[in-house]
Order: structure tokens, then sequence, then C-alpha cells
């Protein structure tokens, strides 16, 4: 199968897997206890006939599988209808929230990269020494540290401290503005460090594994640089399973997201998220779980082409 | 009067426990577990005082109920709240005549559960906070009238006791303060007496600064008017900012725990929302500082009897323009303080209003078309109200109903969810939400200089950033991001030391209580139980250790800051008979 019909396939399949996300995330969240209409309302005791209104307004009065399909009708059409509690465009808080998460995601992806595989690709050829045992140390430090009080410990030094960043995003600058660049360094590195540990052990195992195998022996045989034995051979057919894995640790980073965001004040998908899910905000609750889906879907299509780049061989 | 009878009118009463019950903050744990059963047990329960131990005794054989009676805390998740709620646990624990566990639940939930029908059958320990004003009715009624029973409002057990009732009746309609007050004082003993809940502690209402960037910052002790000191002419105060802040924009940047969920007046049901526009909406009258009623739009206040009021507005006061909605703003007229009252009918935010003018009775699942009362402009500037009988509160109450402009009808242009428009010292400038809140001078306020308060805001911009974790709006003022905010409780004493910050603090109108079960079957039904479980609790312990010693030990509903409603001597003498148990000096 050529790369193009896999993509499609994949495409095709991408719709019964949102399907499913939205109405598994439609079910749970009618599922929690309270009542939509008591935080409307702000728990004061309306009227019956008030109260009927509202679910009627909010076509809350139907069948949970009647309220689903209307919502989904549509977001076909990308209207994702209004927040319950501020009555303002759920598309709008998505669009101006979407671009502070997907620059946190991609720095913190960044830096999980940037650490995690040169950190794996030492560890496995130092193997047994002591940048191996440093780097064993680093990752299990990263993996248990809760990344809550990861973030407010940078917050402490780097920010309150030592002054070298802002405590709160800067406000009126564009996203990608250097000052606010420059805010997100703490955040993605919170939210890469754990990734990073991760990677790095993925990297140092997979390295490891091919070290014994034989071409390594040939090339080396055949007086190739050790540099070069490394570089061009071992770490690129190491990469595949670190690929896999870093398409995986997106959806870590997205779920990341919604603490840090907490954390240090950024107006990201994550924070409208856990926001709406405290007020039971339908609208945006299932705009941002659809949003959040997608991108994992999504990243692991753009993880299996890059297998294909890394391995010719590989034909779907 | 109807006021008494109609669910509508306690709505925004309600709203004073949910603000309560959102109040949120982190303090150590440390030291917590050393309250537990203070003094008053050693394992076995025979550390008890005899009389305590007689007390429960008597009050487990009346209710009949086996010892230990096996049930639960709730709570939600306000740190502070979850500790008290530990101390409680293992001081009543260690009686041995209770086996309680805690459970915490998150928010909506909690307060679905606590705020049901069927609340007074529900087992459970609650724990709560109320929060109240200047006037000692709203401490009261709606927890403890006959007629506040869940879910009108905000009477979770369902306690009843007729002469209550008639207190608290009596003390809305008496205006002579000395009458009041003993009344009050009558109604708070007997509450006390039948202790339906145990009464924890009076709050405080903090704000810290950075000492270079403000001046002349006072706190409000009511959460809502948070931000009056920013420039409140009515109330004699106003703020400024110095150092690097001081120049061109004049800017004070501080924070929101929140983000603004909606602006217009009849709609607001969380204190953000309130605080957001307390710059921007007036009032007829407002509370100052001091808790004196005071002139706002209102120029003067005839009272021509017992149930009518007159009251002359400002001439030339305009509303703010909007350019969104195409507004070029204009002035304010009595016709627009009728309108503004008349559109709180029916909504979430009816009591504001209805709590004075009345609601009448209607059949179930309908809503009233009118209040009781009548509006009657006389005039551009005049404007007549005729309650339907006697509300003491009046004064302390009228303005808290906004008043907006009659384009904010429901034919009108102005859509004040998407922008307030009001009359006030500020206006709003850019809103990105979930990170700022900007509000911008108002060249045209009405006030003219003539008091002690400049002319002009001296504040040119004052610009809210909506921070939601107390810890990070610590390190935003420690940063010097933000001038300033509401720290965690836990770290005010070490900012009160540092001379970079200033901390100013009033105490609050609201307190922290613990309900107890009465109407359910439990030993709670027990008058001796709810005595006993009241002298176990270690409040001085609770406040030092919970709080870091904000706050005051409360043992009765009404606050200190309603002034002559609350009793001194009375809270020393229950503190003291209460010290004895728990081996406080």
């Amino acid at each position: 199968m050529s790369l193009r019909r896999y993509v499609v396939k994949r495409l095709l399949l991408t719709i019964p897997i949102l399907l499913g996300v939205t109405a598994i995330t439609f079910a749970m969240v009618h599922l929690q206890p309270g009542d939509v209409i008591d935080v409307l309302v702000g728990f004061n005791d309306v009227s019956a006939e008030t109260e009927r209104q509202l679910r009627e307004q909010y076509n809350l009065d139907e069948p949970i599988y009647v309220q689903y399909v209307l919502w989904l009708r549509d977001a076909m059409v990308l209207d994702f209808g209004q927040s319950f509690i501020s009555e303002r465009s759920v598309g709008e808080a998505i669009s101006t929230r979407l671009p502070y998460t997907v620059l946190l995601g991609i720095l913190a992806l960044f830096i999980s990269i940037a650490i995690g595989v040169p950190a794996g690709i030492i560890a496995a050829v130092k193997k047994g020494e002591q940048a191996d045992e440093v780097s064993r140390v680093a990752a299990l430090l990263g993996v248990a540290t809760p990344n809550f009080w990861l973030g407010l410990m940078l917050l402490l030094v780097f920010s309150v401290q030592l002054g070298w960043f802002r405590t709160i995003p800067p406000s009126d600058v564009a996203v990608y503005d250097p000052a606010l660049l420059k805010f997100m360094v703490l955040p993605a590195i919170t939210l890469g460090t754990a990734s990073a540990a991760l990677l790095m052990r993925i990297m140092r195992s997979s390295m490891l594994e091919e070290l014994n195998k034989e071409y390594v022996k040939m090339a080396r045989a055949k007086g190739l640089p050790e540099r070069t034995v490394i570089t061009k051979h071992v770490v690129r057919n190491s990469l595949i399973s670190v690929v896999t894995v870093a398409a995986l640790q997106i959806a870590f980073i997205v779920d990341g997201a919604v603490v840090i965001e907490q954390v240090f004040s950024v107006r990201g998908i994550g924070r409208l998220l856990l926001g709406a899910i405290l007020q039971r905000d339908f609208p945006i609750i299932q705009a941002s779980v659809l949003m959040i889906g997608v991108t994992i879907v999504f990243a692991n299509l753009l993880a299996d082409i890059i297998y294909s780049y890394l391995d010719p061989r590989i034909r779907y | 009067m109807a006021r008494n009878d109609s669910q509508d009118n306690v709505n925004q009463n309600r709203r004073r426990l949910l603000q309560a019950m959102g109040a949120a903050g982190a303090a150590g744990l440390a030291g917590c577990s050393g309250l537990g059963g203070n003094g008053n047990g050693n394992g076995d329960g025979s550390g008890l005082p005899d009389d305590l131990q007689q007390q429960l005794s008597d009050g487990f054989e009346e209710a009949g109920f086996e010892t230990p009676w096996e049930g639960e805390i709730i709570t939600n998740e306000n740190p502070e709240r979850v500790q008290w709620a530990q101390v409680i646990q293992e001081e009543l624990n260690a009686t041995e005549f209770f086996d309680i566990e805690l459970n915490q639940f998150e928010w909506t939930t909690y307060v679905g559960r606590v705020l049901a029908e069927d609340s007074a059958e529900d087992e459970a320990l609650v724990c709560l906070g109320w929060s109240a004003g200047w006037d000692p009715d709203a401490y009261i009624r709606n927890l403890f009238h006959s007629d506040q029973h869940t879910p009108a409002c905000c009477n979770v057990n369902h306690f009843s006791d007729e002469e209550i009732d008639t207190l608290i009746d009596e003390g809305t309609s008496t205006t002579d303060i000395d009458e009041r007050a003993d009344i009050y004082q009558d109604a708070q003993e007997s509450i006390v007496e039948s202790s339906p809940v145990a009464f924890i502690r009076y709050g405080e209402e903090i704000d810290a600064f950075r000492s270079a960037a403000v001046e002349g910052w006072q706190t409000y002790p009511i959460n809502g008017g948070k931000y009056y000191s920013v420039y409140a002419p009515w109330a004699g105060v106003h703020a400024e900012v110095t150092g690097d802040n001081a120049g061109d924009e004049n800017e004070l940047i501080a924070t929101f725990s929140a983000d603004v969920a909606n602006t217009d007046p009849t709609e607001q049901n969380d204190t953000t929302s309130t605080m957001s526009t307390n710059l921007v909406y007036e009032g007829v009258m407002g509370v100052d500082y001091n808790g004196e009623p005071q002139m706002m739009l209102a120029e003067d206040l005839e009272q021509v009897s017992e149930t009518e009021y007159v009251f002359t507005l400002r001439e030339g006061v305009q509303f703010h323009p909007s350019q969104e909605f195409d507004f070029d703003g204009r002035e304010l007229t009595a016709e627009d303080v009728k309108f503004s009252w008349e559109r709180y009918l029916g909504t979430t935010r009816e009591a504001d209003v209805g709590d004075w003018l009345g609601v009448p009775d209607t059949p179930e699942g309908e809503s009233a078309d009118s209040f009781e009362g009548t509006l009657t402009v006389e005039g551009d500037y005049t404007l007549r109200v005729e309650l339907p009988e006697v509300y003491a509160p009046f004064q302390f109450t009228v303005g808290d109903a906004l008043i907006v402009p009659r384009e904010a009808g429901e034919d009108g242009p102005l859509d004040l969810s998407t922008e307030p428009i009001g009359t006030g010292p500020y206006r709003l400038d850019q809103y990105d939400p979930d990170e700022l809140w900007r509000l911008t001078a108002f060249d045209d306020h009405w006030y003219d200089g003539s008091g002690d308060v400049p002319a002009d805001q001296p504040i040119e911009t004052a610009t809210f950033r909506i921070i939601t974790e107390s810890s990070a709006r610590e390190a935003a003022l420690r940063g010097g991001d933000v001038d300033l905010a509401q720290p965690p409780q836990g770290s005010v004493s070490a900012l009160q030391e540092e001379s970079d910050f200033s901390v100013t603090s009033r105490i609050a109108g609201g307190f922290d209580m613990f309900i107890y079960p009465m109407n359910a079957d439990t030993p709670f039904q027990s008058q001796d139980v709810r005595l006993a479980a009241n002298r176990l609790i270690n409040r001085p312990g609770i406040v030092s250790a919970v709080y870091d010693g904000i706050g005051t030990p409360a043992y009765s509903p009404i606050s200190p800051l309603a002034g002559s409603f609350t009793s001194e001597e009375f809270n020393q003498r229950m503190g003291d008979e209460y010290s004895r148990y728990y081996g406080a000096e």
C-alpha cells in the first residue's frame, strides 16, 4: 500500500475514533453528579418555569442521545455553540486558546527530544559508566517529579528569586512574540522533563539493541569510525521506537498542559477545559476534548509518516 | 410579607453561601494533628471531663444510638476547610462516642448535595462557610429561619424554631437600632442554645501589595467590593500607584482568582464577576469602609415614613459610551433607576431588589410579573419608593441593585453580558478571557472633587490578571509582575514581615460553620450531643494552626463587622466556657 493510500485510510479511520471519543465524553460528562442548571443559575432556587426554559434553551430537555446528535450535527460544520456559563462562542474560546497550548506543546516536545535523545545516546554508548548512572537517576527523577510541584519550584527559583522569567505571561502580545516565547520556557521545561526522561530510557534501550546487531559489527569491522557508526547507522535505526513513544508523548503533554497552564496562568485549552469541567460547561468540554482527540490522532498519523522516512523499507 | 415566602427572594443569600464555600487558599497542616482531642481524650474516652462524658452519654441514650456512631463529615476541596474538618473529626473520634470518616467532594457535586431538597435527611456532618455583610439579618435569616429550608435557601438541616423565626422577622421590621441589637442578641443566644450548627471562625479579608507600587490601599471587608479602594469618592477612599507604575499610564496591576463569568448585574452569580464590575456600575447608595451608608448616585434620601423613601438623584451623571453598541452615553435619570431595579424581577439576582420591594406569592412554577412595592418617577431626578412593609436594612442593601441604562432593555441595543455599561469611575477597556480584565478611567464621572478624594482618578488604568492558583498569585506578587494580590493564607505572616510588601486586612462579613444533621437519623438529634460536640471544637487552635492566626474564633453567628449587633461579652463567655473542655489557657 502506498503512503498516500495509507494516509487516506488512516484519516477515514479517524472518523469512528473521534465519534467514539466524543460519544464517550458526552456520556461521561452527563453522568457526572451535579446539574448544569444549578451552575447556570448560581445554585439559586429558580421557578420550575425558569428551569424549563433554560433546559429548552440548551436542549437539555431532550434525551441524551438526541442531545448528542444535535451537538454532532452542529459540530460537523464547526459550530460548537455557546458556553453555558459565559454565553460566549465556544469556537472563539477554543481558537483564541489553541495557539497557546500548541506553542506550549511544541516547545515541551522539543525540550523532551532535545534532552531525551542525546542523553539516551550517551547513556547507551557509555553503558555502565558514570554518565549512564547519572542519566538513570535523572530519568527516575524526571518521571517521579510531579509536574505541579516542579512548575512551582521553577517559578519560585527562576522567576521570583533570580528574576530571569516573568511569573505570568506578558499581555497584549502575539503568540510568536519573543517575550511570550521566553515566558514559555519554564512551562515547557516543566512539561517536557517527564517525557524527556522516558525518551531517554527508550533511546538507550533501543540503541543498545541496535549496537548488538550484526550490521554494527560489520560497520566497525570495515573500519568506519565509531562516531560514524553511531550517528549514521545506529541512531537512525534506533529512532523508530523513539518516534512511536514521542508521538504517544503528545497525548501525555496535552494531558499535562491542564496542570501546567494552571500553574503558569497560560490561557490555553487545558485551563479552559479544567474550568469547564468544574462548571459542567458541556459545550466547552465537548469541543475541547474533540480538539485534543484530533491532535492526538494526527500526532500518531504523523509518527507513521515519519517511520517511512526513517526506514524506507516500511510500506503500508 | 412575601419576602419571607418567596423562593426567589433567597437567591442572593444562597450566593452568600457559595461565595464562602468557594474561598480557597493553602496553608500548612503543621500543628493540626496536635489539636485533635486536645485535653479531652486519651484513646479510651476517659480523658473527657465528667460532665461532657455524661452529656454525651445522655444524648446518645436520648437519641437511641449505640457508641461509637459511624458517620461521615463532608467538605469541598478548600484546603483550610479540609484541615479543620480533620481536626474536628479527630476531636470527635477521640471521645470514642464517634467513628467518623471524612469525605471530600468536588465543588459542584458538593453544593448539589448540600443544597438538595432532601438535605435534612442526609446523615453527614457538613463543613461550610457563610458570607454576609454589614446587616445582622444576612447572618441569620437564611440559615436558621424555618422558611429557608433547602431548596428554598440555605437552612441545610431544616432547623425550625418558632421563637427564633419571630425574632428574625422582628429584626427586619424594627428600625430602632438599640431595639434591633437586643433582638439579634436574643436570636443569637437562642441559636447557640439550640446549636443546629457549631460556629467555627470569623474570616478576614486580606490584601497584599508591593509597598513601592501602591499607596493608600484599604481593604474592604466584603469580598465583592474588594476593588472599591481603587477609587471610591462616595466612601472617601482612593489609592495611588507609585514608583515604576506611576507615569503616563498610572497602571495598577492586581489579580482575580477566577475568570469573569458574566458582566450583567442581574446575571452575576459569582464573586469575581461582581468584583470585576464594582468600579463600572454604581448603585444609588453604598456602604463605606466604616459600615455607614453613603450616597452614591443619589444626592439625597428622604425617609417619608417607615415604608416610604424619596431619592433625589445627582444631576449630570453620565453613562459610559460604547463603540461596540454605537451608544454615545447620556445622562442618568430616575427612569433608569426604576428600569434597573425592575429588571431584577425574575432573574437569579431578584433578591437584590425583592428583599425590600417584595415579591408577591405566585402559583407553583410561575414567576411574579411585578414587585409588591411601587416605584414612582416624580421628575428626572426624583424617585419615590414605597415598600410593602418595613425593611430595616433598606439603606444597607438598596445599593446592591446596580444602575444601568434603559437601553439595556429587551428591545434595546445594549447587551450588558458582552459589555458592562454603567456610570462608575472606570469603564471596560479590554477583556481577554482567562487572561486579563482591564479598566480605564471614565473622564466624565460625576464626582467633582468636593470631598477628600481628587476629582480625577489617580489610577488611569486598572488591570486585573486572572491567576487561579493562589501560589502563582503569590509568585506574581513577589516577582513584581502584579502590584496587589490576595495571597495564600499561609503566606500572609511571611509577607507581613518583609518590607517590600504591605498587608492590609479587615475582619470579614462571614463565618465558617459545622452543620449537625439534627433532623436525620443520627445522634445529633439530641441537643445534648450537639452541645457536647460544640464544646469539643478547639476554635482558637483551628484559627492558629489551620489559618495561621488569621481570623477570630466564632461562637455565635453575627460577625464583629456588624458592630453593635454583636456581643463581645457573649463571645468571650462562650469562649471561656468552651476552652475548659479542650484544655486551652
